[in-house]
């Protein structure tokens, strides 16, 4: 019974969280949003120029770090990588490229529809469109073949990166960038925003809850469970919202959002599909990179350098709409996106499965 | 006895090998090396009627699928 209810109850608690987050200080809608932080965080190291979106964003901390005790604790924490990293690099620059585009991953996708802000109801359409089109490959024999034991250097290096981002932002916060204005200017206080990832990433390893796979398992298994977390995220957050006066359904002025239909459809396609075939959505790849999967280390790495093109080129939307590069870019990494498909799918030697 | 090696294979990939196996056989042995992997895996066997057998060695779980 408590097993069945994990996934509804962590889904609640990140609802609570997230909306805390947003009381105390973060933009709205914006608790949690695994895009936008690691975007802040490669402003706020000077990885892009776009002063707006600048800071390095303790939650992203707090979830990897909050990983990697529990897994510690566990016994589950393990170096393991070596699964085509350098197509993992690409794809996660490409996800962040269509969540940029959206203005969000899939997380702050049901953060936004449980404030009511019907872009992103729309945009889940697309959604569930990219998990189906990386399912019907999946179906066909895509692998990006075996992981193996690395050594514990790759396992331990996001982590450790994480803490020495941390301990610059606490004692030498001169050298990093923080925006004046704008969306990586609206913060809740460090040691909560950290505390609030610690237990993300904590209740994030013990559940697996992973926004790509609630809809793919459902689909694919007829396994319901994590979209029951998905599902209680978002009744929680709307009654949230409503009782804390977020709630505001319509198109028009949400927050950090544009009301480009076909593009908020478009950008999260790009991110469902990409995310299907990295294994896990970027708040999962988040998680497992806390617990020593350098694949997924690989995967948050190209995610920042996504981030970073996406602002030094102008790929990314904003509250006005998106951008001609943003489009263009789009096509380009969808382009991309399906040749890995296809390449991985038809073409790669398949991974002999019977011994 | 088929035994099918899904180690090292991203999610959900060793769930998916077992689905398509199960098609065919009526029983196998799966080899998998995440936890995540094993609870998935056992779950669906169980739930499909099957009974399943484990046994841990070091990293790897070897799931018995009759």
């Amino acid at each position: 019974m408590i097993e069945k209810l994990k996934l509804p109850i962590v889904g609640a608690l990140t609802a609570a969280i997230s909306i805390a987050l947003v009381l105390l200080g973060n933009p709205g809608n914006m608790g949690f949003c695994i895009a936008c932080f690691l975007r802040d965080t490669a402003g706020a190291l000077g990885l892009h120029g776009a002063v707006a979106v600048q800071y390095v964003r303790p939650e992203a901390i707090g979830i990897v770090i909050g990983a990697l005790i529990v897994s510690l604790v566990t016994k589950e924490f393990s170096s393991k990588g070596g699964s085509a990293p350098v197509t993992r690099f690409i794809l996660g620059a490409c996800v962040m490229i269509g969540a940029l585009i959206f203005l969000g991953c899939p997380l702050r996708m049901v953060l936004r529809i449980a404030g009511g802000d019907i872009n992103a109801l729309i945009g889940l359409t697309g959604f569930v469109g990219g998990i189906l089109l990386g399912m019907f490959f999946l179906k066909k024999g895509y692998s990006l073949k075996r992981t193996y034991d690395v050594s514990k250097t790759d396992g331990f290096a996001l982590p450790i990166l994480s803490l020495f981002i941390l301990m610059t932002l606490i004692f030498i916060p001169s050298i990093l960038l923080f925006s004046e204005s704008g969306p990586g200017a609206a913060r809740a206080p460090m040691i909560i925003a950290l505390a609030a990832g610690l237990i993300m990433g904590a209740v994030g390893f013990i559940s697996r809850l992973c926004f790509v796979g609630g809809i793919r398992d459902s689909v694919m298994f007829k396994n319901f469970s994590m979209l029951s977390g998905f599902i209680a995220l978002l009744v929680v957050g709307i009654i949230g919202n409503i009782i804390f006066g977020q709630f505001n359904l319509g198109f028009e002025n949400q927050p950090v959002a544009h009301t480009e239909w076909l593009w908020n459809i478009l950008g999260l396609g790009l991110v469902g599909f990409g995310s299907v075939l990295l294994g896990g959505c970027p708040f999962r790849q988040m998680v497992l990179a806390g617990s020593g999967n350098s694949d997924s280390t690989i995967t948050v790495f190209g995610m920042v350098f996504g981030a970073a093109i996406a602002h030094n080129f102008s790929l990314a939307s904003s509250p006005a709409g998106t951008t001609t590069n943003g489009r263009v870019a789009f096509v380009v990494a969808v382009a991309i996106v399906i040749a890995i498909a296809v390449y991985n799918t038809f073409f790669n030697k398949k991974v002999r499965t019977k011994v | 006895m088929t035994t099918l090696d899904a180690r090292g294979v991203s999610c959900p990939e060793p769930l998916l090998m077992l689905q398509t196996a199960l098609k065919t056989d009526k029983s196998l042995v799966l080899l998998v090396d995440s936890k995540n992997a094993f609870e998935n895996c056992e779950s669906y066997a169980r739930k499909q009627g099957f009974t399943v057998e484990t046994e841990i060695d070091d990293d790897t779980f070897k799931l018995r699928i009759i």
